[in-house]
C-alpha cells in the first residue's frame, strides 16, 4: 500500500520535473495518508476537529514510514561506498556504484580513494575521499563532485562512520 | 471563518501571522500558509477533509520552497569558505563572512587549513574554522572541522553526510 503510494507520487514527481522532489514526496504522501485518514475518520464521527486530529496521526505515521524507506535507500549507497573502500590501500582508486531497490534516489556511481588509515586499539577506520561522477549507465557530468567520509570495520564488514553535524550546523537540515 | 472579509480583517489577519512568524521562525512558515488556505478552502466548502487537504497541499509547496531557500543561503556560506580555503597553504588561517542580500543568517569567523588531503582522486583540505558573535570582551568563538576538495578548479564544501544510523530528526 505504502509503496503503491509512493510510486504514484513518484510518476507525479517526474510529471512535474521539481528539483526539490524528495521534499515534495515525504510531504506529499504523508499528507495524503493523512487526508484519506481524515476523510474516513469524517464517515465515523461528525466532529470536524476529531476527524482532522485522526487525520494528522495518519499524516505523521505516514511520514514516519517513508522518512525509514528512505533511510533505508541512502544506507545502501553508503554501504556500496564503504565495500568498495574496505580493502583499498592508501591511495588506491577503485569504483563504486549503486542500484537501488526503490527508486527513490538516482543509481550514482563514482571512484573512491582512501586518504588516511585511523586505527587505534580494537578499532579500524578510514578517511575516504570520493567523488559521484554520474548516474548508473549515463555519461559522465561535466564536474565530478568529491567528498571527504570515514569508514570503520563492523564485524566482517565495512560502515559509514561519519558523526551527524553538530547540532548548531544544522541549518536547513531539519 | 470569512478570513479576509474586509481590508481591515485582512490586515489584521495578516499582522497576526507575522507576530506569530516572529515568535515560532522561519521554519514554520510552511504551516501558516497551509493552515490559512486550509481555513480559506474551509470557508468555501463545507467538507473539513477537503479544506485539510488543500491546506496540506499547500504546506507541502511552501515547506518545500522554504527548505530550497534555506539550503540555498547555507550552500553559499559553504562556497564562500571553501573559496578562502582555496587561496590558503597548510597552516596559514584567514578571516570568512557571508552576506546574504536579504540580511538573515549572516556569519563571519576564522578558518585555518590544518592538513592538505593529497589523493589521485583529487586534492582536498582539512580545515578547523570558527563561527564568530559579539565584539570585543563578548567575542564568542564556537570551533568546527570540515573539509574542501576541488573540482574543476573551484574549491567546494567537501562534508559528506551523516551514516544513516546517525540522522536522528535530521530528516
Amino acid at each position: 500500500m505504502r509503496l503503491k503510494r509512493i510510486s504514484g507520487l513518484l510518476v507525479l514527481c517526474a510529471v512535474m520535473g521539481l528539483s526539490a522532489c524528495s521534499s515534495v514526496l515525504t510531504e506529499g504522501s504523508s499528507a495524503a495518508a493523512g487526508v484519506a485518514g481524515t476523510a474516513l475518520a469524517g464517515k465515523v464521527t461528525n466532529n470536524a476537529a476529531m476527524a482532522t486530529g485522526i487525520g494528522l496521526g495518519v499524516q505523521a505515521a505516514a511520514r514516519a514510514g517513508l522518512q525509514y524507506e528512505q533511510r533505508k535507500i541512502h544506507g545502501e549507497e553508503q554501504d556500496s561506498i564503504a565495500k568498495a573502500a574496505g580493502e583499498l590501500a592508501v591511495g588506491a582508486v577503485a569504483k563504486w556504484q549503486i542500484k537501488h531497490s526503490l527508486p527513490i534516489e538516482d543509481n550514482l556511481r563514482g571512484r573512491v580513494t582512501v586518504s588516511r588509515v585511523i586505527s587505534t586499539e580494537g578499532m579500524s577506520c578510514k578517511e575516504v575521499v570520493f567523488s559521484v561522477d554520474g548516474v548508473v549507465d549515463q555519461i559522465n557530468k561535466p564536474d565530478s563532485e568529491f567528498y571527504v567520509a570515514t569508514i570503520c570495520r563492523a564485524g566482517q564488514g565495512w560502515k559509514w562512520a561519519s558523526a551527524e553535524p553538530a547540532t548548531e550546523r544544522w541549518g536547513a537540515l531539519q | 471563518m470569512p478570513l479576509l472579509r474586509s481590508p481591515r480583517g485582512a490586515m489584521a489577519g495578516a499582522a497576526v501571522l507575522l507576530a506569530a512568524l516572529a515568535l515560532s521562525g522561519c521554519n514554520s512558515i510552511g504551516g501558516f500558509a497551509g493552515a490559512a488556505a486550509g481555513v480559506a478552502s474551509g470557508a468555501v466548502t463545507s467538507n473539513p477533509a477537503v479544506g485539510y487537504a488543500v491546506g496540506i497541499g499547500v504546506q507541502a509547496a511552501t515547506d518545500a520552497t522554504t527548505k530550497y531557500i534555506f539550503r540555498n543561503w547555507q550552500k553559499g556560506e559553504q562556497d564562500e569558505i571553501a573559496a578562502v580555503v582555496g587561496n590558503l597553504d597548510v597552516g596559514h588561517a584567514s578571516r570568512w563572512a557571508i552576506v546574504h542580500q536579504i540580511p538573515y543568517a549572516n556569519e563571519h569567523g576564522e578558518v585555518r587549513v590544518v592538513r592538505l588531503i593529497d589523493t589521485p582522486l583529487a586534492l582536498c583540505k582539512e580545515v578547523i574554522m570558527s563561527v564568530d558573535s559579539g565584539e570585543g570582551d563578548q567575542l564568542k568563538r564556537a570551533w568546527y572541522t570540515g573539509s574542501a576538495c576541488r573540482s574543476n578548479d573551484i574549491w567546494r564544501w567537501a562534508v559528506a553526510e551523516p551514516a544513516v544510523e546517525r540522522w536522528g530528526s535530521l530528516q
